[in-house]
């Protein structure tokens, strides 16, 4: 029997990029999946007329106040054998879940594997590598440095043994579940970018990165007492910061146009 | 005798450090000048430290409704009844140098044009031992370079007229004040560099949680958002923050028996 996917779909705003990650969803080579789109703190109806176009696609019910709260909500009803998120404003890769499921095939005793992924802007285009998913993975490096995102294929088992989602760190539900993940299972990596992560003003790295920082800062920090660290270590957040001033680039940006 | 120079000291819990830094100001060789003492909302002592210091030397003024209304408040609320020609400000938890205002006065009276003028600064622990001297003072000035980094940073001696004429200190800004008067001002008016050591800054443990410190990155950033905007360059230049946040584990000290010999 063919594997099922559980992907929640946590979607925030006017949802402009909606419609291009569903359809990213639907061009999936592998076909079992079911989609539970999550509103929040947005308008439900145009979500419902999305699901509508496709059976394999559902509403959580009642708009949520933030992403944590809405994913573990919906994690307490899932279904399939895998849980996958997607956001609302990003894209797959066409075989993005044929390759992460090859993984667990190859890989026996994974609970999780996670993919690179690539930064575009509102038009698509490629603004580079995801920072820090090629740095090698371990449980402890994982403490210093979020890689494993924001692709990641869970086994519904490893999902509830980890805890599943939190609301504890709002705003890094992600890293935390993949850290609590990290100490009861295996993680693998599949070295290909299946994922492209959208960057644009009003998503959640550029209005909340500092409460990201922190939020991550403090899952790291409830990691390091629950693996026993705190006895031998003490934890810190070093934050450096800069402005940079550059000229406006007319025609692309390319440098040395005059 | 009239103050020449008016000393903002906002206050607020640091019982600790206050008479050191008040005890800076009653050791400056130069005698003009009162300090505008504001309670923001203590708990700790610090108002009766500030209290014992003004029934003892009328140039310290105690002012605030003893309510918390944040830094920024507190500085925009004490200057505005600030009597000298100059102002400058003292971190409750910080000390000028004994020749820190004759030293900034002498500069500034040397160059009228000058609405502004700031001076290297030591850093200091929580004892009160030099850590080193800082570093931002090494940057040089122009009102450009001031969109990018602050080095305008303590001992700052600002004319009052130059002060006033820009609004002072915005009393509802959270954090980054002290940047936001900066910029404003190298808009308006002059700024000049004295190369002497004449602040002791300190750096205290507790300073400040990750969160106020995040949010001093987010202001900053703001600010100089703000002042692209004023100068007209917005429509030729873009401002972005560069931000490194990094986990950090740290072997905890474990105190060794120390060897007798």
């Amino acid at each position: 029997m063919t594997a099922t996917i559980s992907v929640l779909v946590p979607v925030r705003g006017e949802a402009p990029f909606l419609a291009q990650a569903l359809d990213s969803l639907r061009a999936q080579t592998h076909h079992e999946w079911q989609a539970l789109l999550l509103p929040i703190a947005c308008d439900e109806a145009p979500l419902h007329m999305q699901a509508a176009t496709d059976a394999r696609m559902h509403v959580l019910g009642g708009t949520h106040a933030c992403a944590a709260g809405a994913l573990r909500i919906a994690g307490e009803q899932l279904q399939g054998d895998f849980l996958c998120v997607l956001d609302g404003d990003d894209l797959l890769e066409p075989d993005a879940f044929a390759a992460l499921l090859a993984a667990f095939r190859e890989h026996p005793g994974t609970g999780m594997a996670y993919s690179r992924h690539v930064l575009v802007d509102a038009g698509n285009r490629i603004l580079g590598a995801g920072p820090l998913c090629e740095l090698p993975y371990s449980p402890e490096a994982l403490l210093l440095d979020f890689m494993t995102g924001p692709l990641q294929l869970v086994h519904q088992d490893a999902y509830t043994q980890a805890g599943g989602f939190s609301a504890s760190h709002p705003d890094a539900a992600d890293y935390d579940l993949c850290l609590r993940l990290s100490e009861h299972v295996g993680i693998t990596h599949v070295p290909r970018a299946l994922y492209r992560r959208r960057v644009h003003a009003h998503s959640p790295a550029v209005t909340r990165w500092a409460e990201q920082i922190e939020a991550r800062y403090n899952a790291f920090a409830d990691a390091v007492k629950r693996r026993g660290l705190d006895a031998h270590y003490d934890c810190a957040l070093e934050i450096d910061s800069w402005h940079v001033l550059d000229p406006l680039r007319p025609f692309g940006g390319v440098r040395g146009l005059a | 005798m009239d103050p020449q120079v008016s000393i903002a000291v906002p206050f607020h819990d640091t019982a600790r450090f206050l008479p050191a830094a008040l005890d800076s100001l009653l050791a400056q060789d130069h005698p003009q000048w009162e300090a505008l003492l504001w309670d923001d909302g203590s708990t700790d002592g610090s108002s009766a430290i500030a209290a014992d210091y003004a029934a003892r030397d009328p140039r310290f003024r105690l002012l605030g409704d003893g309510r918390n209304h944040g830094n920024p408040h507190a500085l925009a609320s004490s200057l505005a009844q600030a009597r000298g020609e100059f102002i400058g400000v003292l971190d409750s938890d910080d000390l000028l140098e004994p020749e820190a205002l004759s030293a900034m006065l002498g500069f500034m009276h040397a160059r009228p044009m000058l609405g502004m003028a700031y001076s290297q600064y030591v850093e200091i622990d929580e004892a009160g031992h030099p850590r080193g001297p800082g570093t931002r003072f090494h940057i040089p000035y122009s009102p450009q370079r001031l969109l990018v980094d602050f080095m305008t940073h303590h001992f700052r001696l600002i004319r009052t007229d130059a002060y006033r004429a820009i609004g002072g200190y915005d009393a509802n800004l959270d954090d980054a004040a002290d940047y936001d008067l900066c910029l404003r001002l190298s808009e308006t008016c002059a700024i000049g560099y004295l190369p002497r050591i004449l602040y002791r800054y300190r750096i205290r443990r507790d300073s400040i949680s990750h969160g106020s410190r995040l949010r001093q990155v987010r202001s900053s950033f703001e600010a100089a958002q703000r002042a692209l905007q004023r100068r007209g360059m917005a429509r030729d230049h873009a401002l972005s923050l560069g931000l490194r946040a990094r986990h950090v584990l740290r072997p905890k000290f474990i105190a060794k028996d120390q060897d007798a010999t």
